[in-house]
Formats: C-alpha cells, sequence, structure tokens
C-alpha cells in the first residue's frame, strides 16, 4: 500500500516557493468571499466590486498601483533589513519622519518655489535620509549598547507618530484659515509627482518604487555590501570570524532601510495627499512587514506582494461601497488573507513522499 | 531490533541492521562518522522513526513513537551533546518534566534524596543541589546517566561518552560503567574509540556505511581485527614530512593573559612561538584556555595583556579584519557555526574573507568596491572542488548539503587560497571519517613544508602526536608543557593534560 508522508526539505526551491505563493494569491480572494457570505452578504456583488476594484477597470487598476507605491518601498527597505536578520519594525515610524522632513523642506518656498525637477528630487532625497536618520537611532542603539531593535524600532514610531500628530496643530498648521484642522498648507503644483496615467493618482512614484526593488536586488545580490548582509544575517558568527565586522553591517542595513521607508512616506505625501496630515501615520509601516514577508523577503517577490496587496486594499474598499459594508469586514478578511497566506507559505518546506 | 531500515534524504543510514542486546551486558557499538550508530540508538530511543523493522524490548514489540514511549519501558540515552539546562540545579534538571508526586508542587527533598542514594550507589555521585553550570563536564555526564536512572532506565544508551573525557575522568566513569552492569542494566556504549571497546565492552556489533558487519564477543576480537572491521580497508599512512628548516620565527606570543566570556582569567601568562614551516600542536582537555589561546590570536577577542606579534609585527588587539590582511589563515573548531555560512552557496562560502577586494570583486581603482565578479567567483568554486576533491552537485550547492568532510574541505580550501602564513587551525578532523581525516592531516603537513607556520589545536591526541614538530600542553590556561619530538609520549601527555604532571619550562 502507497502511503504518502509529509516530510520536510533539505532545500527549499524557488519552484515549491512560486508555487505555494501562487496558491496563496488565488486563494485568498475566495476567503473574501467566504468571510461575506458567512457575513450573509451576496458573494456574487462582492465578487464582481472586487474585480472592478482591483483588474476590472482603470480607476480600480490605478488605485491599486497608488496603494502599491509607497507600500513597495517601504517593504523593499524591510526587506534590506530582514536580510541582515535586523527586525526593523520602525518603517511607519521612518516614513512619517521621512514626510515630516519634505514638509519642513516645503514649507519655507510655498510660494514661488523652484521648478518641479529641482525640487521634488531634493525632497525625495531629503525624505530618504530622513529616514535612514530616523532609522539610524536605533540601529546605534543595538550596535554600541545591545538593545533589541525590535523594542526600540517600534518605540520610535511613536516619537514619530507623537511628532506629526504636534506638528500638524503647531508649527506645520496651516494658520491662514482661523480654526483650521490639523494638516499643513497644501503644498503647491512644483511639488506633486508627475501622474502618468492621465485620470489617475499614478504618479512616478511607481516607477520610483519599482527601481528602488531593482537596485536594492543588484544591492543584495551583487555588491559587497549586499553579501555582507546576507552572510550577516544567515551567520553573524562565521561573518564575525572572517573578519566582517557585524556592527557595520547593521548599522548599514537599518539606515538604508529606514531610508527607503522615509522615501515611501516621502512619494506618499508629494504624491498622494500633497500636505502633511495626521493619517500619514495610517499603520502602513506594518503592512510593509507582512508584505515583506509575503515577498519572501525578496526584491522580486515584493514587487508583486506590493501590488497584490495594493489590490487587496483598492478592491476591498470596493467591495465596502458595493454591499455598504463596514470597513471592519473588509479589514477582518485581510488579516485572515494574512495569516492564510504565511499558513500556506510552510507548505513550501514540505514535501509530499511515498512512505 | 530486527532489520531495521532508516532513509534519510539521500542517504542510507541504516540498511537492514539486526541488533540484539542483553541484559547486565555493555555493548560497544562500534563504526566510523556517519556509520549509523547514532541513528540506529536514535531509533531505539524513539527519537527517529525506523522506516522498516522491528524492535522487541524485554520480550515485548514495542511502539517507539517518542523518546517519552523509549522512556516508559525502561530506555534511557545520554546524547553526545549533553542536554542539560545549565541555570537549572543537578535535581531540577533530573525531576524536569516528570509528575510530581506532590501534584504542582515539587518535591525537591525526596528527589534530592533519591538522587544521592542512587548517586552513591552507582557510584555516580554528583552534588544534587549544585548549579549545572558549574560542574565539570564528567560530572555533567553522571547527571544525564542519573536522570536515566531516576526513570528506572535498564536499558543505557551512551553516546560517545567520553569524547568529552580527560583520560584519568575515563577510568572512573569506566569503573561506575561496570557497577551499573553489575545491577542488570544493560549498556549500549557507541563508540569510534577501539581501546575502549576492549577495555569495558562484552560484546562489539561493528557498523560500516549503515550495514552492520558482525557482532561478536570482544574476548574473540583484538584491535587490528575491529579496526579492519570498521574501515574494511586499510588505514592509509601518514604524509611524511619534509625537512624543513624551522629558523625563523614567525609567531611569537608573550606573556599572554586572556579572560573568557564569563571574565576568568583563561589564559594564563603564555608564551609560545612557531617557527616557519612548523606545527605546534596545543593538546589539552577542552576548556582550558586553547579556545581563548586561539581567539585571541586571530582576533576575535581582545587580551588582557601580553603581546602577539607576527614576523615581528605587533597584532595584538588588532581586527580579525586586519588580521587576516597579514596573512594568518584560521580553521575554526565548529565548521557549522563559525566556519561557513550553511545557506550559502560553495561559491559564496569561498568569498567570505575577500569578497569585497579583486579578484572576487571589481574596484574603482585599487580601492573602493563596486559589483562582485560572478565570473571568478564561479571559477573560484570550480576550483575549489575539482582541487579539494569537494562532492557536491555544484558551485552552488548550498554549504548545508555537504556532509562533514566535504565542509571541511571547503573551509579549508578557503582558508587554503592565498598562501597564508600563519594556519590557526582547531579540531581539523572533528567528527570525520578516517578517509576525511587523513586527507586534512595530509594537507596540514603539505602547508607545513609549504614554509606556513601552523597552530593546530586538538583534543585528538594521537593526531597530534603524529603531525605535531612541538607540542604544548595546556591546563588551566597554562602551558604545563612543550614537547620536542620523541618526547611525545601519549601517557605522559595525559597525565599533564589532567594537571598530575608539570614540566618546568626554560625561560
Amino acid at each position: 500500500m502507497a502511503r504518502l508522508k509529509i516530510t520536510p526539505k533539505l532545500e527549499i526551491t524557488r519552484r515549491a516557493l512560486l508555487t505555494v505563493t501562487l496558491i496563496a494569491y488565488v486563494a485568498s480572494p475566495l476567503v473574501v468571499l467566504a468571510v461575506l457570505a458567512a457575513a450573509g452578504k451576496s458573494p456574487i456583488i462582492a465578487l464582481d466590486a472586487l474585480y472592478r476594484g482591483t483588474i476590472g477597470t482603470v480607476p480600480g487598476f490605478a488605485e491599486s498601483i497608488v496603494q502599491a507605491t509607497p507600500l513597495m518601498l517601504l517593504a523593499i527597505g524591510l526587506v534590506i533589513a530582514f536580510r541582515a536578520k535586523v527586525w526593523n519594525i520602525g518603517a511607519e515610524g521612518q516614513q512619517v519622519f521621512g514626510a515630516i522632513v519634505v514638509t519642513w523642506f516645503v514649507l519655507p518656498f510655498l510660494k514661488d518655489p523652484w521648478p518641479s525637477y529641482v525640487m521634488i528630487p531634493i525632497a525625495l532625497l531629503l525624505s530618504f535620509i530622513g529616514g535612514g536618520l530616523f532609522a539610524a537611532i536605533p540601529a546605534i542603539m543595538r550596535s554600541k549598547l545591545g538593545i533589541n531593535e525590535v523594542i526600540t524600532t517600534i518605540m520610535m514610531n511613536y516619537v514619530a507618530i507623537d511628532a506629526l500628530n504636534w506638528l500638524v496643530r503647531g508649527p506645520f498648521q496651516d494658520k491662514s484659515i482661523p480654526g483650521s484642522y490639523p494638516e499643513s498648507p497644501i503644498f503647491p503644483q512644483q511639488y506633486s509627482l508627475p501622474i502618468i496615467l492621465s485620470h489617475s493618482n499614478v504618479t512616478i512614484g511607481i516607477i520610483i518604487s519599482v527601481v528602488s526593488c531593482v537596485l536594492v536586488y543588484y544591492l543584495l545580490f551583487r555588491t559587497p555590501l549586499g553579501y555582507s548582509i546576507r552572510a550577516v544575517g544567515l551567520n553573524p558568527s562565521a561573518a564575525k570570524t572572517s573578519g566582517i565586522s557585524v556592527n557595520r553591517v547593521v548599522n548599514s542595513a537599518m539606515i538604508l532601510s529606514g531610508g527607503l521607508a522615509g522615501l515611501g512616506g516621502g512619494v506618499y505625501i508629494l504624491g498622494i495627499t500633497h500636505e502633511l496630515l495626521p493619517e500619514q501615520a495610517s499603520g502602513i509601516g506594518y503592512t510593509a512587514v507582512v508584505v515583506s514577508l509575503l515577498g519572501n523577503v525578496h526584491p522580486l517577490g515584493v514587487i508583486f506582494a506590493s501590488i497584490f496587496f495594493g489590490a487587496l486594499i483598492s478592491g476591498m474598499s470596493s467591495v465596502e461601497r458595493a454591499l455598504q459594508i463596514p470597513q471592519t469586514l473588509s479589514l477582518l478578511s485581510q488579516g485572515i488573507i494574512i495569516v492564510l497566506i504565511l499558513i500556506i507559505q510552510v507548505f513550501a518546506r514540505y514535501e509530499l513522499k511515498r512512505a | 531490533m530486527r532489520g531495521i531500515v532508516k532513509r534519510f534524504p539521500g542517504v542510507i543510514a541504516n540498511d537492514n541492521v539486526d541488533f540484539e542486546l542483553r541484559a547486565g551486558e555493555i555493548h560497544g557499538l562500534l563504526g566510523e562518522n556517519g556509520a549509523g550508530k547514532s541513528t540506529l540508538m536514535n531509533v531505539l530511543y524513539g527519537f527517529y522513526h525506523a522506516d522498516e523493522g522491528t524492535i522487541d524490548v524485554f520480550g515485548k514489540p514495542a511502539l517507539l513513537r517518542s523518546p517519552a514511549d523509549a522512556i516508559k519501558i525502561g530506555i534511557g540515552m545520554v546524547h553526545q551533546h549533553l542536554k542539560l539546562v545549565s541555570d537549572m540545579t543537578v535535581v531540577e534538571n533530573i525531576i524536569l518534566g516528570l509528575k510530581s508526586p506532590k501534584g504542582f508542587l515539587t518535591d525537591v527533598a525526596s528527589a534530592e534524596k533519591r538522587i544521592s542514594d542512587l548517586g552513591e550507589h552507582h557510584g555516580l555521585s554528583v552534588d544534587p543541589k549544585a548549579q549545572i553550570w558549574q560542574l565539570s563536564i564528567g560530572e555533567k555526564q553522571r547527571v544525564e546517566i542519573l536522570k536515566s536512572l531516576y526513570r528506572d532506565a535498564r536499558i543505557l544508551i551512551l553516546d560517545e561518552p567520553t569524547s568529552v573525557l580527560a583520560p584519568s575522568e575515563v577510568k572512573g566513569f569506566f569503573a561506575a560503567l561496570r557497577n551499573l552492569k553489575q545491577t542488570g542494566i544493560a549498556i549500549v556504549l557507541i563508540t569510534h574509540k577501539l581501546d575502549e571497546v576492549m577495555d569495558i565492552t562484552d560484546r562489539v556489533t561493528v557498523l560500516r556505511k549503515g550495514r552492520k558487519i558482525t557482532t561478536q564477543p570482544t574476548s574473540s576480537v583484538d584491535q587490528q581485527k575491529l579496526a579492519q572491521l570498521m574501515i574494511g580497508e586499510e588505514i592509509p599512512a601518514m604524509v611524511a614530512k619534509s625537512q624543513t628548516s624551522a629558523d625563523e620565527v614567525l609567531l611569537q606570543i608573550r606573556h599572554l593573559r586572556v579572560f573568557d566570556d564569563r571574565g576568568l582569567e583563561a589564559v594564563k601568562d603564555v608564551s609560545l612561538e612557531i617557527r616557519r614551516g612548523e606545527i605546534l600542536g596545543v593538546a589539552g582537555v577542552s576548556g582550558n584556555g586553547q579556545r581563548e589561546l586561539v581567539q585571541t590570536t586571530v582576533g576575535l577577542r581582545k587580551p588582557a595583556s601580553g603581546s602577539i606579534t607576527l614576523h615581528g609585527g605587533e597584532i595584538t588587539g588588532k581586527s580579525t579584519r586586519s588580521i587576516i590582511g597579514f596573512g594568518v589563515a584560521y580553521v575554526p573548531e565548529n565548521r557549522n557555526e563559525d566556519g561557513c555560512v550553511s545557506d550559502f552557496g560553495i561559491d559564496e562560502n569561498l568569498i567570505l574573507k575577500d569578497f569585497d577586494k579583486p579578484p572576487v570583486c571589481n574596484t574603482i581603482g585599487p580601492q573602493i568596491p563596486t559589483f562582485l565578479n560572478e565570473k571568478q567567483i564561479r571559477s573560484r568554486a570550480k576550483q575549489a572542488i575539482a582541487d579539494f576533491g569537494i562532492k557536491a552537485t555544484g558551485p552552488t550547492a548550498k554549504a548545508r548539503s555537504l556532509s562533514g568532510g566535504n565542509l571541511q574541505r571547503l573551509v579549508l580550501a578557503r582558508e587554503l587560497t592565498g598562501q597564508p602564513q600563519l594556519i590557526v587551525i582547531s579540531q581539523p578532523t572533528r567528527g570525520l571519517d578516517v578517509a576525511a581525516a587523513e586527507y586534512v592531516r595530509s594537507l596540514i603537513v603539505q602547508q607545513r613544508n609549504r614554509g606556513a607556520a601552523i597552530l593546530l589545536v586538538d583534543e585528538d591526541l594521537a593526531e597530534l602526536v603524529a603531525v605535531s614538530d612541538r607540542l604544548a600542553v595546556m591546563y588551566k590556561g597554562e602551558i604545563v608543557g612543550l614537547l620536542k619530538p620523541g618526547q611525545f609520549r601519549p601517557e605522559e601527555i595525559g597525565l599533564m593534560m589532567t594537571g598530575v604532571k608539570k614540566m618546568t619550562l626554560e625561560a
């Protein structure tokens, strides 16, 4: 009698990983429908709305890309940190700080700024530097004092969020209208990222994001720095024995990671909101952790995972509107999908064999 | 155990093995590394499940789904790497996982009493209240055995128990085993040391490449015969050493003092020198400062005082990276943890030390690294696979897929490229089979003949005696003996290693 047995694999093949991830991607819409059906909503209408909110219509597709754009930058940054086994949970704070730095740069030049091709590169560069500096603090706390980066990066998120909330009600607040909302003045046109898909909010941000992923791919797999990041992540003790300075590598990975998150914050504020809002801290930094894991901590995986997540967010808001369901129900579906995907990925590590 | 078959991906660890154990005997299970000894016993202990075969224990078919099942029917196993919680006391470790007769409360007092009784009765006494980290390796081993006895084990499996003991400790340990045997307990002694088999076992089973070769009463065989059965071929001879004019001192260590991780003085006022073309062996029971000495030499640990010079230049306290730059190679004792990145391919592992330097990395000018040179990396890997006979599926095969011998070849391939001046080697053949060990030794001697200075730290005394030009013996952080060829008498070295004897060293 041929019995089948589940055995762990010695090496996880790329094919197994891809297959499993694909299954996860395909299975997740079904989960959404199941959740909605369980809540007594029509799965047919939901499916239609999901389709229209993602790949079925141009606006739906555009919104998916818009949602994916900053997410991709945050997640690709995390790939660098996670590859070094530095658990940066602070992408949220780093992207907020990036946006704060951008606002700080923009506000003195509200009237008559230089043209876009000067201002935007400077603003984006500053957002990168801001995020990097913000990540440097927990990096140094870890490498010099040995303080766990998970704790410090999470705490730094609160620092950034509280700073944001204070700034939009204080120094950065738009004082032109008395009794106005907690928000900065709206940025002039010169600071808006160029739109690449007409009648949509799809900007060059998506190009910046994808290019960043490609660059990170080259960084990790084709440069000595990337090599040392991977070596330290996989075996710090062997890296140290071979003369690699583990602390230096950890610092570099963290700072680059924070820089990309900061850039994500910059792309978000210059591409979507055009002003600093309390909503800059939307929790995207935590979603990015999931996206980077869903993308198997690989640059190419992150491109797909970000777009998938962008589509999920866009599709679910379309479902919300169509079915008049509360946002919590769509968040619930998202949560279930994340857990499902992580479970499915475990299967890549096993294979069925005849016992 | 009848017809045991255990397959792992790619290998058959046990191929239709029969094994029989009688009450009140000490049964030697002999074989090279990878012969399947530990696998077979782990099957008996319920740690692995046999793919085929049956196991009867005390005349009844045994269903061994986990060690818990094995323990229940009176089987105990002491692993090579002891599994104790170091921040707990002896009693706590022994009763760990057992139901307390007092329900939720642990019954330490009565357990303590029983443990001391057991210890005394079997000649295995340890202080039940001591914390594990305070104990010597020998004592920890006793705790492991007591742990099994406390669970009323009638079958005791010992996996290479003497590999961590000093020669003097082995004696006492064997006495305790004989004592246990008298009480009717059956003992399996997994080993690859022939003298131990001759010394203490009643019967011996030899495994080779997963197959059972024979089971015989020990009295009917001798060491020569056993070695033949175990290896199945002639033991290859040592590489001939050429005469080298070992005059020029390359490495000089003066009055070195080093602290260990716990802040205790691990190396005490050690002075050594090694010449070009010389192998200086360092003998000693592990934990006598060899590790700290080696780590300090290669820059992984900062000395408290003293100096290390290489070719006259000070390297004391310099970074590992700069010391590597001076032409120092290091083959660490722990291949898996310190010697390689398991999830890197052979190619990536080979560039671990010079990944940001030409030729494996392109540079702008002589200094600024840009991109890795994939072509160079790949061709280096192919070269190393060919030159060092690494058996692998290809240059990108992951290090974790390599056997111990091939992994050591990989580490040596990396460390020996670039003709290092000084090679620091720790436990080069630990865990390797005879053929691989022989190859590694031949490489070491080759490097010596080329003119490299070699610091060889080794627990395998026979190996040290075979390859060293001079031999230093370490005990409690001090050099207690410095021997020239012709003075290498294992018994005497053994006495020095255990602190019984000390040579007066000329300044």
